[in-house]
Order: structure tokens, then sequence, then C-alpha cells
């Protein structure tokens, strides 16, 4: 009796203190459970798109880099000694202008322009018989540095060529940061006079037209203070006979403006807003002008894709590319005409042939952590300016410009685009490369 | 007895069932996004990765946000928040953080139901909330909303400035310019009022006064106050609480404290991981403290490779071959510093130029060439900062150490203008035009001038 009574106190004495210590142990280990549920859902933006049927082939024109290169703009140009065309480069990091040329036996060879002293910073090159004795010279906008500063440290420089050799001649000095710089004839007195983006600082800037008195010495007219002047590509927008240009406007402004020319320069130009964006975000981020729809007029190709507001930027779902279809007296529509996280460059080219006008794009700030996410695109047009957007490359990443043109004379255009790597993920790293479009695509 | 037993057996049931069931619900409960880190360094990655890993608490996940989007995770970071807010449905600091985050992607119409919610629960940045409200909808291609919004949020004055702005854009300038006042009264001097007032002129199609207009935004670097700014320090000071980051911060702070040993181990370490300029350039400025000079020297080569030339890097340059004993070399790199740039560090440039030729070569001629040309730059510095006194001391130093210099007389003339003396600014505007007649800043300058003596 007395054992099953023990026993029956024992058991007791188990389950009591099970019971204390079930509620304790919880208490002690509760933070120790390992939660191995389902991750929370991640909502992305689309980094990546179907793959291009035309193969295009990548080429570097210079030695594969180990960090970042900051190429900022290119321009193609016929080549003294081969059927390839030669890329001219603006080389931000080196301060150096590049002419890149493709050997006979294969490979490129680079000869540097400027050898007499390096550019702060060049951002735009182009190429042009600037004084008329018959060679090429190179007009170079310098943004003195890559970093944000207010300081006067833009400038405006010609490469003048002196039977080859170079001479750096400074134009316009004393300037906040300079990112574009168009020429023509815009007064009609027989020389080239300028029109020039000072995207400026912090919240300065301005838009300039430089009127040459003929032996390089310029007046500049300020046409507009405002910040974030990116590109200012000219042409006869109002096919009037006389040169126009237009100025995209970033920085919060997010406009293009265009300064009708009444036939004397523009000093009296006439103002138009033919795009005005109430996304004062929406991070334009370089225009050309082009003939999309080939109706006879100019529209322009837009890219959307800045994004440094913060340390890490993020792609944004307005991004890509527009199209401001020219109709006429100064009225532009607007079409977005691919979405694109971070697109930098825009280049018009018939990469497949059939007679209409294509787009090529290189986007900078893609979403770059999702591994396959597209660097190069190009959009396909359906002949209606409808526009399909095929991927090209996802390596190298973060390019800032483009150029399109048949670079090894195989009767198709390729593209040509620079690499400009100053965030992460360091990896990837381009400098200038070609995507060459194989004979067959036309 | 027996009923003690069966009693016992059934809490313990009871308990079983119960712990059971939270342990399974604390086992399978949903866990945060894994981001891809190989896209990171490895300090970021581990960091990130522990932070992940032990998030548990309702806090922790808010913590896990903001770390990955310090990060520039951005996707994972809102589905972080998103998670956070749903464990603190009372929290306006969730709801806030998460609208912020879902804004930055691009995410405006969550984003502003978010930031509603924050207001809703009484967040002490409210204004500021409505504020990121109205840049929302204006993202939105929405800007009746928006200066809805801004209307809420006028007691910030970047909040009536965009009110301004898209009064503006309507066409409706004099209330823009009414506006305008308001906030010149509550934050005077700003950067973007001038702008926006010589755009307004433009509009008007008054080129002079919007010449004037420019000319006063020219002088000016106070920007208007803005709630993302404060948010964007909030975002940098969570960055340099974990990885990367913070490693760096810790190296520099040792170089700073002049730890050298410690601080060499350190910065070693995080340029080992990955190329940053800011802990590069402390690495230079430990080496020539401690005086390892050549290998200075191969830092400041690396950087040039790495980032190209500027004043600033040129300047430090010619002073390691200096230190070195390599004169030339030396006058060669400041000499470039002063070519390259026009910023503070090429008027420094300018200064160890100017000794040079003053001491070495007794080339006074030069040497007064460099000191003018630095008097220049000071000049410029002082006009851009509204420092006109010094400006103007300085821009008569330029112009007495070279009186062909046509823009020393444009800066003297800005100084002038800067200090109220009318006169004297058209004096030295003409004396600049004199010796460079195009030169376009002081033909507007003096127009602008005209324009208000006519006034």
């Amino acid at each position: 009796m007395n054992s099953g009574k023990e026993q029956n106190q024992i058991l007791t004495a188990v389950l009591v203190v099970l019971m204390l210590v079930i509620p304790v142990g919880f208490y002690f280990f509760n933070d120790d459970i390992q939660a191995r549920g389902k991750p929370v859902d991640v909502e992305r933006l689309q980094a990546s798109f179907d793959p291009s049927e035309i193969k295009f082939t990548r080429e570097s024109l210079l030695p594969d880099p180990e960090f970042g290169q900051l190429f900022a703009n290119l321009k193609l140009l016929p080549s003294a000694d081969s059927d390839w065309l030669d890329v001219v480069a603006a080389d931000c990091r080196t301060g150096l202008v590049k002419r890149l040329s493709h050997k006979p036996d294969g490979g490129w060879q680079e000869t540097i322009i400027n050898q007499d002293r390096l550019l702060p910073g060049p951002g735009g090159v182009n190429p042009v018989d600037f004084d008329g004795d018959g060679d090429i010279d190179y007009l170079v906008s310098c943004i003195g540095g890559i970093q944000p500063t207010n300081d006067l440290v833009g400038r405006v420089c010609l490469l003048k060529n002196n039977d080859g050799v170079f001479e750096t001649i400074d134009i316009l000095k004393n300037v906040r940061r300079v990112t574009d710089a168009q020429y023509g004839d815009f007064d009609s007195d027989g020389d080239l006079d300028l029109v020039v983006a000072v995207f400026g600082g912090l919240l300065q800037g301005q838009i300039l037209y430089l009127e040459n008195d003929g032996d390089l010495n310029f007046i500049d007219h300020e046409l507009m203070n405002i910040s974030g002047a990116i590109h200012v590509p000219v042409g006869d927008f109002d096919d009037d006979g006389d040169l126009d240009f237009a100025a995209l406007v970033s920085q919060e402004e997010e406009e293009v403006i265009a300064f009708e020319n009444p036939g004397d320069g523009f000093v009296n130009a006439k103002r138009h807003w033919i795009f005005s964006s109430s996304n004062f975000d929406l991070g334009t981020a370089g225009m050309v002008a082009t003939d999309l729809d080939q109706d006879g007029d100019q529209d322009f190709l837009i890219a959307l894709g800045d994004n440094l507001e913060l340390i890490n930027n993020a792609a944004q779902p307005w991004h890509g590319v527009k199209w401001l279809e020219n109709k006429g007296d100064w009225n532009f529509e607007s079409h977005q005409i691919a979405s694109v996280g971070g697109i930098y460059g825009v280049a018009p080219a018939d990469f497949d042939g059939d007679g209409d006008i294509d787009v090529a794009a290189v986007s900078i700030f893609n979403d770059w952590s999702q591994e396959n996410a597209a660097s190069v695109v190009w959009l396909e047009n359906d002949g209606k300016q409808n526009f399909k957007t095929w991927q090209v490359a996802s390596d190298p990443i973060q390019l800032s410009c483009v150029t399109c043109g048949d670079i090894n004379n195989d009767g198709t255009p390729d593209i040509v685009t620079g690499s400009f790597h100053f965030r992460r993920p360091f990896a990837k790293f381009g400098s200038v490369d070609a995507f060459l479009n194989p004979a067959e695509a036309k | 007895m027996r009923r003690e037993v069966i009693f016992t057996v059934l809490v313990i049931a009871i308990e079983i069932v119960v712990f059971g069931y939270l342990t399974y619900q604390k086992a399978y409960q949903l866990t945060p996004p894994k981001p891809n880190l190989e896209v990171v360094d490895s300090f970021t990655e581990e960091d990130l990765t522990y932070f992940r890993d032990t998030t548990k608490t309702p806090e922790d996940w808010h913590w896990l946000g903001q770390a990955y989007m310090a990060a520039g995770f951005y996707a994972e970071a809102t589905a972080t928040f998103a998670r956070a807010a749903e464990l603190m449905p009372d929290s306006a600091m969730v709801a806030f953080d998460n609208a912020f985050c879902l804004s930055r992607v691009g995410r405006v119409v969550q984003g502003n139901a978010e930031f509603q919610r924050a207001i809703d629960l009484g967040h002490p940045k409210s204004a500021d909330a409505m504020y990121f409200i109205g840049r929302n909808h204006l993202r939105n291609n929405d800007p009746d909303n928006a200066e809805i919004a801004f209307r809420k949020a006028v007691k910030i004055p970047l909040a009536k400035f965009q009110l301004a702005k898209i009064l503006y854009r309507r066409g409706e300038l004099k209330e823009a310019e009414t506006l305008l006042t308001e906030v010149v009264r509550a934050e005077k001097g700003t950067v973007q009022t001038f702008v926006l007032r010589s755009q307004i002129e433009l509009k008007r199609d008054d080129v002079l006064g919007a010449g004037k207009q420019s000319i006063e935004a020219d002088s000016k670097w106070v920007r208007i106050k803005s709630p993302f700014g404060e948010q964007r320090g909030r975002l940098m000071a969570n960055n340099s609480k974990f990885g990367f980051y913070l490693k760096a911060k810790e190296a520099m702070a040792k170089v700073a404290q002049h730890e050298n040993r410690v601080a060499r181990e350190k910065v070693t370490e995080v340029l080992d991981e990955e190329f940053d300029l800011s802990v590069h350039d402390s690495f230079i400025k430990l080496d020539i403290f401690v005086g390892r000079i050549k290998e200075a020297l191969e830092l400041v080569e690396k950087r040039i490779e790495r980032f190209g030339p500027n004043s600033s890097i040129l300047l430090t340059l010619g002073d390691v071959r200096k230190m070195r004993g390599d004169n030339e070399l030396a006058l060669e790199a400041w000499e470039q510093g002063i070519d390259i740039n026009s910023d503070i560090a090429a008027r420094d440039c300018c200064k160890r130029v100017a000794n040079y030729y003053g001491s070495e070569l007794k080339n006074k001629e030069k040497s007064l060439f460099y000191q003018a040309l630095g008097a220049e730059l000071y000049a410029k510095e002082g006009i851009l900062l509204e420092e006109f006194e010094l400006a103007n001391q300085q821009a008569n130093l330029a112009v007495k150490f070279n009186p062909t210099s046509a823009e020393a007389f444009y800066l003297l003339g800005r100084s002038e203008l800067g200090l109220g003396k009318t006169e004297a600014a058209a004096n030295a505007f003409n004396r600049c035009l004199e010796l460079e007649p195009t030169h376009g800043r002081s033909l507007l300058c003096l127009k602008s001038l005209g324009a208000t003596q006519k006034n």
C-alpha cells in the first residue's frame, strides 16, 4: 500500500515538476526558436527583358578594367586607316579625350588627343572643323569633376588641330559645371557659335549662347539662369531654315525648353516650353534630336533614369525612354516608349533593317542586385512607333552613354557604349564596348 | 490522489497544446526577405545576415527595414517595413519609414497612404509627412492634389516654395511671386527663390529683370531647409551603424585621433575590402603625418589613377613631392592643380607656385602673376559666399598684382556691387570690358546696373 502511495506521490511530484518546467522552459527557450517560415513577399520592378533576337556580339575597345571607368560621351568618326569607324571617347576620370581606332590585325589602338594638358572632367565631345581649316578639331565640354560642387570648375575647350598636333584653347571658363556644348552658325555670319549647358552645382546653372566674333573670341549671353541643363541638341525644329536648339533641364525642373532662332542668333530668341513634367523626380538624363517617325521633322528622344538623391540609387517605374513627337508649330507630344530602370543614354538606328527607326538605350542605375538586370537594350519599332524592349546585355553594368553606327562596316548599325561606374556593385566593369550587330540582321 | 494526478496531466496536456501551438506559430512565422548580398562588401554582408537571422520582435523588423534601406536594398526594405507595420499597426514611426521607403522606389500611392497613416497616428513630423505626400502627388503627375498637400504643409517653407513653383508652371506668376516673398521672409537669401524669380521674369519676357535676379542668385548658397535632407541624414547615420561604413568611420576616427598603429591596421582592412575615397584620403594624411612620404606618394598616385586629377589631389601631390625634395615635379603638380580646376585647392596651389617663384627662382613677375591668380580665386569664393568685404579686398589685390586681368576687374566690380557701391562697380566692369570687350558677364552686370539706375 505504502509503496503504491509512494509511487503516486513520486508520479505527482514528477508531473508537477513537468507542469512547471514546460512554461519555464518555453519562457527561456522562446527566444531561441528559429523562424523557418517563408520570407515575406518582395515587390520589384522589372529589371530584365526578353533576350534580343538579334545576337549582338560584345567587343571591348579598351583592355578589361580592374575598377570603374568614367566615360561620359562617345562619338563616331570615319577612320584614316581602316574601313571601321573610329570612336572618340570623353574620359572623365583621366581628363583625356581618346580616339580609338580599329587596327588592321584586329584589336583597337588608343590615341590621346589632348596631349598638351589635362581637361577638368571632359563630359562631352564633338568632332568638328571648328576653325574651317579643313581638319577635325574637337569641341569639349568639361564638368570639372564628378562630385557635385558649386565652384566655378566648368569649362568649354577647343582642341585645335594644328597639322595633327592639338592645342587646348579655353573658350569658356569661370562657370559652374558644364555638361554640353553644341555648335552652329546661329547668327549666319559664317563662323561657328556655341550653345552651352551649364548644369551647375546644386542650384545654380545657366543656358548660354556664345557668339563668335570670328577670331575665337566669344561673347557669352545668358539665355536662362536655371540649374540642371544637361544637353542642348541643335536642329531646325520649326523648319524655317535656321538652327534652333532645345535644352533638357533636370534637377527638379524636368523640362525641355526650346529656343527659337529669329535668324540672327539667340539674343532675342523666343522660348518654348515643349515638355514639362510635374514629376520633379523624373530623372531626365539625356536627350538627342532625331526624326523618329520619319515624317520630316525633328523629334526628341529623352533618357529617364537619373537618381542620385541618396547614397544608393533606386530604379523608378517612370524611368525609361520618352519620345517627344514634333507636331509642328512648337507643339510636342510626349510618349513613354520604354520602361527600364536607370536609363542614361539613348541613340537611334535601324537595327533590324526594316526601314523604321529603332532605339538603343543604356542603363546606369538599373537594379543591379538582380542578376540579369539589363544594361543595354534596344527598342524595336513596329513601324507605327510602338516599341518592344529587347535585352542586349547585362554585363558590363553602369553605362552612361551610347552611340550607334556601322563601326565594322558590315552594313548594319552597331551599338557602342561607355561605362560610368562609380557606385556599387563593383563588378561587371566595362569601359568602351561595342555590341556588333550581325550582318544578317539587315 | 488520483484526482490530483488527472488534474496535473490535464494541465500538462493543455500546456503542451498551448506552448506547442505558440512554438509552431513562432517557428513558422514569416521571415525577413533575403537580399542578394553578393553586391555588397563582406562587412555589410555579415552584419545584414546577422540582423536578418536575429529578427524576431517587431522592433527588429523595423530596424532591419532601416538597415536594408540604408544599404540600398529598397525592395527588401519595403517588404520588411510592411511586415513591421503589420506587427506594429499603431506605430507612427514605422508607418513613416515605410512610406519614405515606398516613395524611394516610386510606389507613390502606397507611400502616400502610409504617410497619411503616420499623420493619423500622430507622427511628430506630420508636416513633413504632408510635404512628402505633396511630392508624391507630383511624382504621380497630379499637381492639383500636390497643391492641396503643400497648402496643408505650408508652415514648411519648402512646401510653400513648391506651391510657388506649381503656380509658376500654371502661369499664375503674381501669386507665385507673393508666395516667394513669404518664403524669403521665412528663409532669407535662399538661392532657389532668386532662381525662380529669374524664371518668372523670363516668362514675362523681362530679360533684364531675369538677369538681375540671376546675378543675385549667383552669390547665394543657402538652400531652403528640406524635410528630405533630414531623412537623408537619418539614412546616412543608419548607414554608418553597421557594415562597411561603420568600419570606415572607425578607421577614420583612429586616424583623426592619431592612434597611428591601430589606424593603419583599420584603414588597411577597410581598403582591402573596397576602395573608398574618404578612407583612402585619410590614409594619405596618416602616411604624411607619420613621415612615410614614399608610401604617401604611392597612395596619391593610386587615387589619381582611380578617380582622376583635381586641384585638391594635385595640391597634395605637389606637397608630397616637395617633401621628397622633388621641387620641379612639385611645381608641375601645383601648376596642373591651378590649370585643371578653379576650386579652393587651386587657390592654395597658386600660393605654393607664387612662393616658389618668389623665393627660389626670384622670378618676381611670375610670382606676382600667381599671387594675382590666387587673389582672384579668393575673390571668386568670397562672391559665391556673399562675403563681399573679403572678395573686395582680394579683388583689389588681384588688380594690383595683375592690372591686365579682365577677370580681376570683373570680380572687383562684382564685389563692389555686393557692397552696394554701384558707381565703383560700373567703373570696374567698364575697365574689364576695355581689357576684354567680349566679357559677357561684365556686359550683363552693366546692363543690369543701367536698368537699376533707370528705375
